[in-house]
């Protein structure tokens, strides 16, 4: 293991988290927040020193960065990173570390979940951070460290495959840096347009940059309490599924439109099945939120799935629907009503959504489309072997072969998920939470999504967890996002042992 | 698609069903029991009746069954015969439709969840015949046809390979019709013995007879409303948990051993798991047991206001517990639903697991998830150091990529049934707890879930439509998921 390139590019991550922490500060100088201020420019100052630290560590010539070099370098890159993300929320004294590196690691994992009860109560300053830390961590900051930094060079192509899964599309270009830079210009490019929208939509420009590094990052932070629920807009509600729904395509298909090929979007099957989802299951939550009129007072729990006093017409049921299926598949997490009173349909295929996840080579969580779809033509392939023992037909998605390997990756993947999924179910419930709350919490991280239900639900947060559950979630959430080989191998000895 | 040879056979699996029930029946004379007399007898009538009709239009259908028609004919067959063997419930006033169909589904299953709240109320006819379908089921009536109706020939290998799972890696006969008779022996013989065992601890022979009816064949309904429980005796407990432990395993071992290699169950890479679990569960259990709050006293004496599971008492309980839930029966002495949470945790693990492949168990099956276990830790290793290749083993053996896969998506396919399932029951209106171990319960052939589904409880409080679901789950699980989604794919039915 060649900690010494590790160090080195640790380090250099440090540096722009720094960077990126002035850029907040100015905020705080703009709002005039002295505490918040302070805050931010110690924590500057913090990541400078420990950038400088990492990279005198890691001087010297330079070897070669093998898969394991990079593998380590992923995983420990996002829990340092989180780390000195934490320390503006702790510098200003009002979170405890644990909460700090929470929310911390839910921005850079794109998460969403929160500690924080009164949001509106931060200083704008520290909000900016907040949202900032989604926005960073939406196409990977490895992949915006490859286009920045040249001293990682073509061994930066592992960490490219560790980052962005799902089959490789022809025309991406083998040399990573160049990729990755038209990549980052399409993100910096829906960044303005997002941002503009919202802003004539009726946000202003904090608000609206807030929203625009939530939404398109599918992460979910909001400047407001109630979440995009405190807007009560149509327009803003529409431009934010818009984009949350961009965000969570394929970017390299936003890579092969931009290099001039327009259909490319719409023949890829993920992205077709991905909207084919959306559209079924809005129609389905709004018929369910239709069919269970509210006559029953909230407390009242002896109706199973009753609505407890709301009453929803054909349109708000739409919008609600709407709205809230798109943020929940993409694994944004925003709230735009509260869902943890709707019927059981509709909380169950939320969290269905939730677990199946946007597509792969996206910002979004979950298992991801493109393997939900391979999974399920695995599956009717293996049976329909049985009576035709003979057939030779292989799996195709777009055209192309799927080989067992990568039917083996999935297969193992989804494996993996589940009993990720059931363990730390467990342990959360272990932990003192009751089975809902906890199983959605784990859900929410594991999806990087955002809102559980109950306990952790829409219009509350995860302030309610033990110290312990923080810190074990802000595992998942990284395990999540990683998608999970990347976290689990530090458990094994043998990863770190030499040769 | 060869409808009229299903139609045949259909027919010959309804005449065959004739005389278990005529078994029954006699069990009714013996006990007076005039009500259900009359209902064996309508069912008896009609069962022959509707055997002798499908078999006519069945007449002179081409006698080649291949893949297609074995499939259908298990599937259908399995769904056919427990509709049948639910209308002694139904003609005699105990069960609504959807319940009696549950109880005879969950019989011939080996499942043994019941909707029956008190058992001893019950006909002993009744209770009879539903032991009946356990041991009917027990090594699925499929085999059983198989040893009676020779003109099967070659075909019946397929509805052979869907019924017993694993067998071919032990070497058995190469004609079916004498590896079916030689396991049917084996059976039978387990059948006298435990019958004998039991009666000797004190059951009655008719308690005897039902209960080595629902161990052997690891299903778990008891002529007791507190199952084994209520008997209170050491010496059924380790009788019982003795016979199912080894009906958990897998026959063709048995059959070797016979054959005279008597090492074959140390040579089983799954023999070995299988025992392994089973020890390292029921130590796991007994150790959290210990010093807990229990619900029932050991010394019947001694009054309920402090009791609390000394290191024997836990250790009873924790064997007989994990030996009925590991391989599917679902006996209970213990209300497991006032253990501690980490022990009902490995129950429903053990409960996931299952037994071993070629057993009359159910669950995932040990091999299966013995071979995923090292599937996963090579995917694992493979990721840092890529250039490796390392097989993957099972008894020595190399498994072939295809094996692997198939096992790989049947545990997907477990798992997203499971979710969806869970999804459903909750739907329906059932609690998150009780719907989820309903669906374990039910997919993996156990029986008792948690509860409102507990072990003390029952399936009563199921809405209509959830009965027919888990029905639907029972035999999904015990066809091993592959057999009955073939139902649903049109191409199935199309010609060739």
């Amino acid at each position: 293991m060649n900690y010494r390139i590790i160090a080195k590019n640790l380090g250099v991550f440090s540096l722009w988290v720094a960077v990126w922490m002035a850029v907040s500060s100015l905020w705080s100088l703009w709002y005039g927040e002295p505490a918040a201020l302070r805050a931010l420019l110690e924590s500057a100052a913090t990541s400078v020193l420990a950038g400088a630290a990492l990279l005198y560590l890691g001087r010297g010539p330079q070897r070669r960065m093998y898969e394991r070099e990079s593998v380590a370098l992923v995983g420990l890159g996002w829990i340092l990173i989180a780390g000195l993300g934490a320390l503006p929320f702790w510098y200003l004294g009002t979170q405890t570390f644990t909460e700090a590196y929470f929310e911390s690691m839910s921005g850079f994992t794109t998460t969403g979940s929160s500690v924080i009860a009164d949001i509106e109560g931060l200083p704008k300053g520290i909000l900016f951070w907040r949202s900032l830390t989604h926005w960073l961590g939406g196409i990977g900051i490895v992949v915006l460290m490859i286009a920045v930094i040249p001293f990682i060079g073509m061994s930066g192509k592992m960490l490219y495959q560790s980052e962005v899964t799902g089959l490789s599309k022809d025309g991406v270009r083998p040399r990573i840096k160049e990729s990755a830079f038209i990549l980052l210009k399409v993100y910096l490019v829906l960044t303005v347009i997002h941002a503009a929208a919202l802003m004539i939509a009726g946000m202003d420009f904090f608000d609206a940059l807030c929203h625009t590094f939530g939404s398109l990052a599918t992460g979910g932070y909001s400047t407001r309490n109630k979440s995009v629920e405190a807007f009560d807009s149509v327009a803003i509600e529409g431009v934010i599924t818009a984009f949350e729904l961009i965000g969570a395509t394929n970017f390299t298909l936003y890579y092969l439109m931009a290099k001039g090929d327009w259909r490319a979007l719409f023949r890829d099957t993920e992205w077709r099945v991905f909207m084919g989802i959306f559209v079924v299951s809005t129609l389905l939550i709004t018929v369910n939120l239709m069919r269970v009129q509210g006559v029953v007072a909230p407390e009242d729990t002896s109706v199973p799935g009753a609505l407890g006093g709301v009453d929803y017409s054909c349109g708000q049921a739409l919008r609600f629907s709407s709205f809230q299926v798109a943020t929940m598949m993409t694994n944004t997490g925003f709230t735009g009503a509260d869902f943890d009173i709707w019927p059981y349909f509709s909380r169950i295929w939320i969290m269905l959504i939730v677990m199946m996840g946007g597509c792969a080579g996206s910002t979004a969580g979950g298992i991801k489309i493109i393997r939900v779809v391979i999974l399920f033509k695995i599956g009717m392939q293996q049976v329909q072997r049985i009576y035709r023992p003979h057939t030779l037909r292989a799996i195709r998605v777009n055209g192309q072969v799927v080989s067992e390997d990568i039917q083996y990756s999935v297969l193992s993947f989804f494996l993996v998920y589940v009993a990720v999924m059931a363990f730390s179910t467990v342990v959360m419930s272990f932990l003192g939470l009751p089975l809902q709350s906890a199983f959605s919490s784990v859900v929410a991280c594991l999806n990087n999504t955002g809102p559980g239900l109950e306990l952790v639900g829409a219009e509350r947060n995860f302030s309610c967890v033990p110290a312990a559950g923080k810190w074990f979630l802000s595992l998942v959430m990284v395990t999540g996002r990683l998608e999970f080989f990347s976290v689990m191998v530090f458990f094994f000895p043998s990863f770190w042992r030499r040769g | 698609m060869n409808y009229r040879l299903l139609l045949r056979y259909l027919g010959v699996f309804l005449l065959a069903l004739a005389l278990p029930l005529a078994v029954s029946a006699l069990w009714a004379v013996w006990y007076g029991e005039w009500r259900s007399l009359e209902a064996f007898l309508r069912t008896i009538v009609l069962t022959v009746a509707a055997g002798f009709a499908l078999w006519g239009v069945g007449r002179g259908a081409r006698v080649r069954v291949y893949e297609r028609e074995g499939l259908a004919l298990v599937a259908l067959g399995w769904l056919l015969i427990a509709g049948v063997s639910a209308l002694p419930y139904v003609f005699s006033g105990l069960m609504d439709p959807a319940s009696a169909y549950f109880e005879s589904m969950s019989g011939y299953t080996t499942t043994g969840a019941s909707v029956l709240e008190k058992v001893e109320p019950v006909d002993k006819s009744l209770l009879f015949w539903r032991a009946t379908t356990h041991w009917l089921g027990g090594m699925g009536i499929i085999v059983l046809i198989i040893a009676v109706l020779p003109s099967l020939g070659a075909g019946g290998k397929q509805l052979y390979r869907s019924e017993v799972p694993g067998v071919d890696k032990t070497g058995l006969l190469p004609r079916m019709q004498d590896t079916a008779a030689m396991l049917y022996k084996i059976y039978l013989g387990m059948t006298i013995v435990q019958t004998a065992c039991l009666a000797a601890a004190g059951m009655s022979l008719f308690d005897a007879l039902c209960h080595t009816f629902a161990s052997l064949s690891t299903g778990g309904f008891s002529t007791r409303t507190a199952s084994i429980g209520a008997y209170d005796s050491l010496p059924i407990e380790i009788i019982v948990t003795v016979f199912t432990v080894l009906c958990g395993a897998n026959f063709g071992l048995y059959f070797a051993m016979l054959q005279g290699d008597w090492k074959a169950p140390l040579r089983s890479t799954e023999f070995r798991w299988y025992l392994g679990i089973l020890l390292a569960a029921t130590l796991l259990i007994t150790v959290n047991l210990i010093g807990v709050q229990g619900a029932i006293p050991e010394d019947p004496g001694a009054g309920t206001h402090d009791v609390r599971y000394g290191f024997g008492h836990a250790l009873r309980v924790a064997v007989f517990q994990v030996g009925t839930v590991m391989t599917t029966t679902g006996f209970a002495t213990d209300n497991t639903d006032l253990w501690p949470y980490f022990s009902r945790t490995v129950l429903i693990a053990l409960m996931i697991v299952g037994a071993c492949s070629g057993s009359t168990a159910g669950g995932t099956k040990v091999f299966r998830v013995a071979l995923i276990a090292k599937i996963v830790r090579n995917q694992l290793e493979r990721l840092y150091r890529p250039k490796t290749v390392r097989a993957v083993r099972m008894n020595g053996a190399a498994v072939p990529l295809e094996v692997q896969l198939t096992v790989y998506t049947f545990f997907a396919m477990h798992v997203a049934v499971l979710v969806v399932g869970t999804m459903f029951m909750s739907l329906l209106g059932l609690p998150f707890q009780t719907a989820f171990s309903s669906v374990v319960a039910t997919v993996n052939n156990i029986g008792p879930g948690m509860e409102l589904v507990g072990s003390t409880a029952n399936y009563a409080c199921v809405p209509a439509a959830g009965k027919w679901f888990l029905s639907l789950l029972m035999v999904i699980g015990r066809l091993e998921f592959f057999s009955i989604c073939v139902l649903f794919l049109p191409s199935f039915w199309r010609r060739a």
